[in-house]
């Protein structure tokens, strides 16, 4: 037997290898065990701030942040009720309040409702499956320090004038280099790439970390549904995200490099970012929902004193929901003149939505009613994120109707939609869940007297505020106006709406003072003061979230295993010990959740802050045209993730260590055991996400003018470069394959000649992917074509050169003995990445070939 | 050393692997997708190349082929959902993987035969 597949087989093998073997790093569960534990886990005394990676840490940072942008988004909100409080004030200006209005959307969907929505899922997730951290720490920090810098230049540009100002949904011509020659779009693109790559990261850490981090036991079955849905939100950000990432590259290309995606007169077309952005915009509003759900299908049986109803079908729903949500995309642009069967298309899967949308309202009902309810503060904000949220859907099934929609599109009819679904479908979950799991964070309660008052006011001013809104959209007052004229009969229903504005953002007010009245005096909350049933109420919140973890047999462990809290802090679960001195999680098999692995985390480190803040540094430079500055700071950052990944894919001793409970487990895995390789792959189908986003780009300019193809006067492609750079790719992924089997066989020599041979042919397939477009006589800035193909075989061109890299890095590694047929880990991950790039490239280069043969 | 004592309550279906088996529940969904994407760009192209001002028989066939490939995919979840039921009924603990799978297909069963009614009331190209 090999090592490498002596490693996977005493991976798979699990408890049975360890039997009668002497093991190292043996676990103690005595106070000993528990010392070495919390000095593993302890937060640096110096700059933990900024250098400490567990979940607890980011979490906590990720959640006031998203609340600090909420109240952003609010302040921008109250200020524009104060303009529109009544007809032709002159509070703000046009400019001001197109930034205004814009940073308001921004801010609240960008800056606040996803990234909150993946906060929560950070802080508490891993303590209520039953694990010790994240899978990957130092991607959490790099999201959050990323969103966090990202978002902060986004909001600081409304105070230099420069903020965005096309809308949150920034529709090109009106943001394109023509009619936004200022650099506000660049801030919002800019800024939005930061938040882009915090959601990703983040998503790619929940996939990961649910499915390989649960406790041993904790079936796909029997885990908490907030996993459930986590699971979705995250697969639909993998989907959804990179349909937007694409299109803000787009126009970054068109507004910088002149390349006409969006330009009219240049064979672009301004639909083709309305769909990549809906593409992510509408599953967007389930992204946000879906957690909110979980959250309360989380809250409900600790208040309902009863198990959640329909827990399976539940399930089912969130997954419907995660996938009929991408078919609602044109939902938004029914009065942009698609064919009227398109259109109902969109229109019936928007009713079909609402079947598994009723299956958890009715869950939800069902659970009140089946226990005994008990009315404290998140139970009220539970009833009114009901309330609040059937109105929404109900308008919404209004607005999926084509004709009605054409009626009230871009009135506030739209406006006071939107945000019965966004603030009661999220916004309240939240606010329950900050009164709900605020004690298990700090172990303090907030106070229930001023909860009840800050309930209230948010109701009522919610309601007060949005439900006239209704009216004047049907009255014909349309969105994006700094004032309106004082004879359409609206004064009055606008005053109230400003008014009640001011009394909800009162009640927002009044939970600020109650979180921070609760830090020095709130009253203490023991354990699990809800008598929950999850497991994040077992143990008081440590860094490493349990003593030792325990195997899970229920949805409802705290409920249903009588010996769980003993057997926790006795030491008699998993990993009660930190025997190396390092922080250690176990992984578990995604379905059967068989211990495979105990998984050495990083602890803490400078490495993802500097990354993320020189990475901002360099793009915000770039962005404001201070070039020199901006190659710097890239240079820099550059470095930091160069270092990082070579920091990654340490040596660990082959043979298999202590787990606890007399299990041995290997600390290493070199396949697709590892969370390396989940992780790969998971950002793999965003990437794809990406590229299918391009081809969309390239096909969609053809239907727009479906005549001759090419239609810039560059000539027909032919097919033999495109067979010569294919086999090219092809020979170099295959070279990569063969380094891999080579190595296996301890073949240093070959091994390190296959890297070369790969490198070789990946350089030479993008210079001649270059000189095969240029030769055309295809340029990039003179048609929409021409920049649709220059993108498209680019961003092949660039994973290419990647591979390229890989294959040079492995070579570097095995040079220095840092890469064998054992720890080869790093070349399997690069491989992954040749699986993809190979075959999508050679698509890509006979769709660029080949189509215009066939429709011409 | 002592072994684990875990009450697993799945393995894998098959041998087909980790992937096939936290996907297969999903299944109806994937089918749902395909077929929308597939009458969506259909129509979109086929307008584009001119459908709208083509006769009434090529419009009958075009939407005939639609109709049946709607039919056709709500078929294949079907089957899929008894297959499932066969595979799974005799294992209780699989019964929350056969619940998925077959109330997947059942919704995604529904949301693509809803098509037919667009496709049965509203003219193409129009």
């Amino acid at each position: 037997m090999t090592p490498a597949r002596g490693a996977r087989a005493a991976a798979s093998a699990g408890a049975h290898a360890a039997d009668g073997a002497s093991v190292l790093y043996p676990q103690s569960s005595g106070p000993d065990g528990l010392q070495r534990l919390q000095a593993a886990w302890e937060m640096p005394r110096r700059f933990g701030f900024f250098t400490e990676v567990v979940n607890n840490h980011i979490g906590t940072l990720y959640v006031v942040t998203g609340f600090l942008f909420f109240l952003g988004a609010g302040v921008l909100a109250l200020l524009m009720r104060i303009q529109l409080a009544y007809p032709g004030v002159a509070f703000l200006d046009a400019g001001t309040y197109n930034q205004f209005f814009t940073m308001h959307g921004v801010t609240a969907m960008f800056l606040f409702a996803v990234p909150i929505v993946e906060a929560v899922a950070v802080l508490l997730l891993p303590s209520m499956i039953g694990a010790r951290d994240m899978p990957f720490p130092r991607l959490s920090a790099l999201g959050y320090w990323s969103y966090a810098i990202g978002g902060a230049l986004v909001f600081a540009s409304l105070f230099f004038k420069i903020a965005p100002d096309g809308g949150w949904f920034m529709y090109p011509p009106l943001t394109g280099p023509r009619y936004s020659p200022g650099v506000n779009t660049d801030v919002w693109i800019l800024g939005l790439g930061f938040v882009e790559i915090a959601a990703v990261a983040a998503a790619v850490e929940l996939i990961v970390g649910i499915l390989k981090t649960r406790a041993p036991g904790m079936t796909l079955g029997t885990m908490p549904i907030f996993a459930w849905y986590m699971l979705v939100t995250s697969g639909m950000i993998m989907i959804g995200m990179p349909a937007v990432i694409a299109a803000d590259i787009l126009l970054e290309l068109e507004r910088a490099f002149g390349m006409p995606f969006y330009d009219a007169t240049k064979g672009g077309d301004a639909l083709l970012w309305q769909h990549l952005f809906w593409i992510f915009g509408h599953p967007e509003v389930y992204i946000i929902f879906l957690p909110a759900a979980g959250m309360v299908s989380m809250m409900l049986p600790s208040f309902a004193r009863a198990k959640l109803i329909g827990y399976t079908w539940v399930v089912l729903a969130a997954i419907a929901v995660g996938f009929l949500s991408f078919g609602l995309w044109v939902h938004h642009m029914y009065a942009t003149g698609l064919p009227l069967l398109s259109l109902s298309f969109f229109s019936a899967a928007s009713s079909a939505i609402a079947i598994p949308m009723g299956i958890q309202v009715f869950a939800w009902i069902a659970t009140l009613w089946d226990g005994k309810p008990v009315l404290r503060v998140p139970t009220l904000f539970i009833l009114g994120f009901l309330f609040i949220f059937t109105i929404g859907g109900l308008t919404g099934v209004m607005v999926a109707a084509v004709p009605y929609d054409w009626q009230v599109h871009d009135t506030y009819f739209v406006v006071a939609h939107f945000h019965y679904v966004l603030i009661g479908g999220m916004v309240f979950p939240i606010f329950a869940a900050l009164y709900y799991w605020t004690p298990a964070v700090t172990g303090r309660m907030l106070s229930e007297r001023l909860g009840r008052w800050a309930f209230w006011l948010m109701f009522i001013g919610f309601n007060a505020a949005f439900l006239p809104m209704h009216v004047t959209g049907l009255r014909g007052m349309p969105r994006r106006i700094y004032t309106y004229s004082g004879d359409l009969g609206l004064n009055w229903l606008n005053l109230i709406t400003s008014v009640s504005s001011f009394v909800f953002a009162a009640g927002v007010l009044v939970v600020i003072v109650d979180f921070l009245r609760h830090l020095r005096s709130g009253r203490e909350s023991g354990a699990n003061p809800w008598e929950a049933p999850s497991l994040e109420w077992l143990a008081p919140f440590p860094p490493y979230n349990f003593r030792s973890i325990v195997p899970i047999r229920s949805r409802y462990p705290i409920w249903e295993q009588q010996d769980l809290k003993a057997e926790e802090s006795g030491g008699r679960g998993f990993l009660p010990d930190a025997p190396a001195g390092e922080r250690e999680a176990l992984i578990t098999a995604p379905i059967t959740t068989e211990p495979v692995q105990i998984l050495r985390v990083p602890g803490p480190g400078w490495n993802a802050f500097l990354a993320a803040l020189t990475t901002a540094a360099a793009l915000a430079a770039m962005t404001l045209k201070f070039t020199t500055a901006g190659l710097a700071f890239g240079i820099v950052a550059a470095a930091a993730f160069l270092y990082w990944l070579w920091s990654m894919d340490q040596a660990l001793p082959r043979e298999p260590a202590d787990a606890g409970r007399g299990v041995a487990l290997p600390l290493y895995s070199n396949g697709n055991e590892s969370v390396g390789w989940w992780g790969m792959v998971v950002l793999l189908v965003a990437d794809a996400a990406v590229i299918a986003s391009f081809v969309f780009a390239y096909l969609f300019l053809w239907t727009v003018r479906p005549g001759a193809w090419p239609p810039d006067g560059s000539q027909m492609p032919g097919f033999l470069p495109p067979v010569l750079i294919s086999a090219a790719v092809i020979g170099a992924y295959l070279a990569f394959e063969a380094a891999d089997r080579v190595n296996q066989r301890e073949g240093r020599l070959a091994t390190g000649l296959c890297f070369l041979i790969s490198a070789a042919l990946a350089v030479g397939a993008v210079a001649g992917g270059w000189l095969w477009l240029d030769g055309l006589g295809i340029d990039s800035t003179r048609h929409g074509y021409g920049a649709a193909v220059w993108t498209l075989v680019g961003y092949m061109g660039l994973h290419v050169a990647f591979g390229a890299g890989m294959a040079l890095w492995c070579l570097a590694r095995l040079t220095l003995s840092m890469l064998d047929s054992w720890r080869c880990l790093t070349l399997r991950i690069c491989l992954l990445w040749w699986r993809l790039t190979a075959p999508v490239t050679v698509f890509a280069l006979f769709l660029v070939a080949g189509f215009p043969h066939v429709v011409s | 050393m002592s072994s684990l004592d875990l009450e697993a309550e799945t393995k894998p279906q098959a041998k087909a692997g980790v992937l096939y088996g936290l996907l297969d529940p999903a299944f109806g969904f994937f089918v749902w997708a395909i077929h929308f994407l597939v009458v969506y760009i259909a129509e979109a192209v086929a307008c584009a190349l001119g459908l709208g001002g083509a006769g009434a028989e090529t419009r009958t066939i075009f939407l005939t082929a639609l109709i049946l490939v709607t039919t056709g995919a709500a078929a294949v979840l079907a089957l899929h959902g008894v297959l499932r039921y066969r595979r799974l009924r005799a294992l209780p603990q699989q019964r929350f993987r056969m619940s998925v799978a077959i109330g997947g297909d059942a919704i995604a069963a529904v949301a693509v035969l809803w098509q037919l009614f667009p496709l049965g009331m509203i003219s193409l190209c129009v």
